[in-house]
């Protein structure tokens, strides 16, 4: 019932809406701009020959070769595609705490603060990923571990107690630069417990270098599916996962295995 | 399922055969060890449970936990402050009154029904009474009385209401189970299982809080009221109301699908007779009319509110609830923190909007704009289980609130604070959401000169369970227009 339950309730608002930007984003991905998504960073010869000798000169290299505005372009595509489902409840939240004339000033208010810091943390991901790609030599067990060090993140307690902090609502004053200022505020903080909780995922997602488009899609049902989790007290716990995989897991008594760990 | 729930004053006085056998088999059921599914601390723990809490007062030994309870499962499931909160009760009711009438059959071979508490029943002078049985010493043969094992407040007899209790029928007014924006009888809209959601409706502030406040003792606690045999009657009655309401001509039921269905990321989870694998899962539409868990009442009239049958609207529709609006019109500065003494703060109307919305107060034509003002409390949050604040409006400042009900906006138990505040707990520490229907009130100021469509002026008292040790915090004060069309 439970998973019938969540394909319906996407039936009501606001969720068409956000599934909607979030497929833009991946059709966006997938035309024109998908030339400066992250995993092309490594596939220069050059870059590859320089890796094996220095692989600090081979970053540099990288980042030289690719510049930063189409990088950052299709760093902001790969947030569009993949975190709009995520904001179902802050932007309802924004929106009935506004002012009928001011909620669509506000959402943008939200969204402006949320992006900064989704956009601030892009370049050191980038990096991390491609750093870690030259030290493998681009093989899949970068890729491999990156998605186990993601599940580890998953089930360990201090990934649910950021999780629960973003579950968290703001005060969003009625009237005047309050007002503008509450929204902006709840969308740098929001965004700041949502990086905090997601940015193993999207590590990998950027580490990708094959199936890119899936593995954004894969990656960002991860993330909604560990936010529509409901809050816990912070503990180890199967991953969300590995619990959609299989619900038995969910009895499974990891906690009791790591309750000390 | 099929046994008729009958009001507990009509049984007979003292220890009639129902409250004997119910004391029989709680008593039975309270010998079980906790990790069966059907114990009576079982069935406690399912509406809250607090391993740390529970130990301390000795509920349970220092043995593991029983994995049901603490899992997602099972445990901890109670529903407060959304629409949920009328269903999943009802579902539990249901599955604790089957394990009370087979332990009852097996011990007696009589049967049992879950009998209510009419304590609003304004034809029964001694309604508010606590039924005898419930604070006797002892059992008819001598026993210690099993159903006065758990604590209540001292030396209670009787609910004793204060004069601005919330303890009325008023919830019954309402014409909409709920209308998007947090205002209704049954609670705010969620798709999620919280156990202690955004908004809490009419019936679940006035009287159900109310009377687990006045009750005392381990019914204040959320985590603990399950364990009070009283609980049961007062969710019983609680239950009937909804029953009456919902077959009242012009009260308008929820339809959707995520009410009918249950929450999407948890599911409602009742055990077996018996207590064997799979538990009974559901949704509301199990608790509706030929639903596995509808129940049966001999009176669905008294002390209700309504007539089933007869048209009891007693102000206009406003139209389809998913028709209405709900917008934000005022709000206050800040925060404000309430301590030993009375808080005011100044709440900014949007003047327009406002205007317009008087306007359209006492709107009785058919097809014409009407509206109602609530006083909306946003994000309260607080350390004690069951605290108590009065509100008003426009409260002259330095004044004696007892000189002034004409301004009294309402008051408020707000049942589960200590839980919603919890920063880790189901509701990540966003507290609860109230609202207060002022639209007599703004009426009343208008008729007297004394309404500002740009500002009111909005003073907390403290009641019980506040003080400065125990404060509580309002997020924001706010001013709600709903508007509907008159129907």
């Amino acid at each position: 019932m439970p998973r019938a339950a969540t394909l319906r309730s996407f039936a009501h608002p606001p969720w068409r809406a956000l599934f909607v930007a979030a497929g833009c984003g991946l059709v966006l991905s997938a035309c024109g701009m998908a030339t400066a998504t992250v995993p092309l960073l490594c596939r220069s010869s050059a870059i590859s020959e320089l890796t094996a000798a220095n692989a600090a000169d081979a970053v540099a290299l990288a980042i030289a070769l690719n510049p930063p505005g189409p990088l950052m372009a299709g760093w902001a595509l790969m947030l569009l595609a993949m975190m709009p489902p995520l904001l179902a409840a802050p932007l309802m939240h924004v929106w009935r705490s506004s002012l009928p004339q001011r909620r669509q000033g506000s959402l943008a208010l939200f969204l402006i603060g949320y992006c900064a810091v989704w956009m601030a943390a892009g370049p050191p991901l980038i990096v991390v990923a491609v750093a870690l790609h030259m030290l493998g030599g681009g093989s899949l067990w970068v890729t491999f571990s990156l998605v186990i060090m993601a599940l580890v993140w998953s089930a360990c307690p201090w990934q649910r107690a950021m999780l629960n902090r973003g579950h968290r609502q703001m005060r969003i004053s009625l009237f005047g630069w309050a007002a503008a200022g509450d929204c902006v505020r709840y969308g740098v903080v929001h965004a700041i417990w949502c990086v905090a909780s997601c940015w193993p995922w999207m590590l990998a997602a950027v580490a990708v270098q094959d199936w890119h488009l899936a593995a954004m899609m894969a990656v960002g049902a991860i993330m909604l599916g560990e936010r529509l989790a409901p809050p816990e007290p912070p503990r180890w716990r199967w991953p969300a996962l590995l619990r959609a995989i299989d619900p038995r897991s969910a009895r499974a008594p990891l906690q009791g295995l790591l309750r000390h760990g | 399922m099929g046994a008729v729930r009958q009001d507990v004053a009509t049984l007979g006085a003292g220890w009639n055969k129902t409250l004997l056998n119910y004391a029989l088999a709680m008593r039975a059921l309270d010998e079980l060890p906790i990790s069966n599914r059907n114990s009576w601390k079982f069935l406690g723990a399912m509406h809250g449970f607090d391993e740390e809490l529970w130990r301390g007062e000795e509920l349970i030994g220092t043995g593991p936990v029983p994995a049901d309870l603490t899992n997602g499962t099972y445990g901890d499931q109670c529903q407060h402050g959304s629409w949920y909160f009328l269903p999943w009760h009802r579902g539990y009711l249901a599955t604790f009154e089957a394990i009370v009438a087979a332990k009852v059959k097996e011990l007696t071979g009589d049967d049992w029904a879950l009998p209510y508490w009419n304590y609003l029943d304004a034809s029964n002078p001694e309604a508010r009474k606590v039924p005898a049985a419930f604070i006797a010493d002892k059992l008819p043969n001598g026993d210690p009385n099993p159903l006065k094992t758990y604590p209540r407040r001292p030396g209670l007899s009787a609910l004793q209401p204060g004069r601005r209790d919330a303890f009325s029928l008023a919830a019954a007014e309402e014409t909409d189970f709920t209308v998007d924006g947090g205002i209704g009888y049954g609670g705010g809209i969620t798709g999620d299982f919280i156990q202690f959601g955004n908004w809490t409706g009419d019936i679940e502030n006035n009287p159900h809080n109310t009377v687990h406040r006045l009750v005392g003792g381990y019914m204040t606690d959320p985590r603990l009221a399950g364990l009070d045999p009283l609980f049961w009657l007062h969710h019983c009655n609680i239950d009937r109301m909804w029953e009456a309401w919902m077959r009242a001509p012009g009260k308008k039921m929820t339809r959707d699908s995520r009410w009918r269905d249950g929450p999407a990321d948890r599911l409602f989870l009742m055990p077996q007779l018996g207590g064997a694998d799979p538990g009974i899962t559901f949704g509301g539409s199990d608790t509706l009319t030929g639903g596995r868990f509808h129940p049966t009442y001999d009176d669905l009239t008294k002390g209700t509110g309504v007539v089933p049958g007869a048209v009891a609207v007693a102000r206009v529709g406003m139209g389809p609830s998913h028709q209405q609006t709900v917008e934000p019109i005022g709000a206050n500065a800040g925060a404000v923190s309430v301590g030993s003494k009375p808080e005011s703060s100044l709440v900014t109307l949007e003047p327009q909007a406002t205007t317009a919305g008087v306007a359209a107060m006492g709107a009785t034509t058919p097809g014409a704009k009407v509206s109602r003002f609530y006083l909306a409390l946003e994000a309260v949050r607080g350390q004690a289980p069951a605290p108590q604040i009065d509100v008003y409006v426009n409260l002259p400042e330095g004044a004696d609130p007892d000189a002034h009900p004409e301004l009294h906006a309402g008051n408020l138990t707000m049942f589960g604070l200590n839980v919603a505040s919890r920063p880790h707990g189901r509701h990540a520490g966003n507290g609860l959401g109230y609202t207060l229907d002022i639209t007599e009130l703004a009426q009343r100021l208008k008729q007297a000169g004394d309404f500002d469509p740009s500002k009111l002026r909005v003073t907390l008292v403290p009641g019980e369970h506040v003080s400065d040790q125990q404060p509580i915090t309002v997020d924001k004060i706010s001013v709600l227009k709903r508007t509907g069309t008159v129907s």
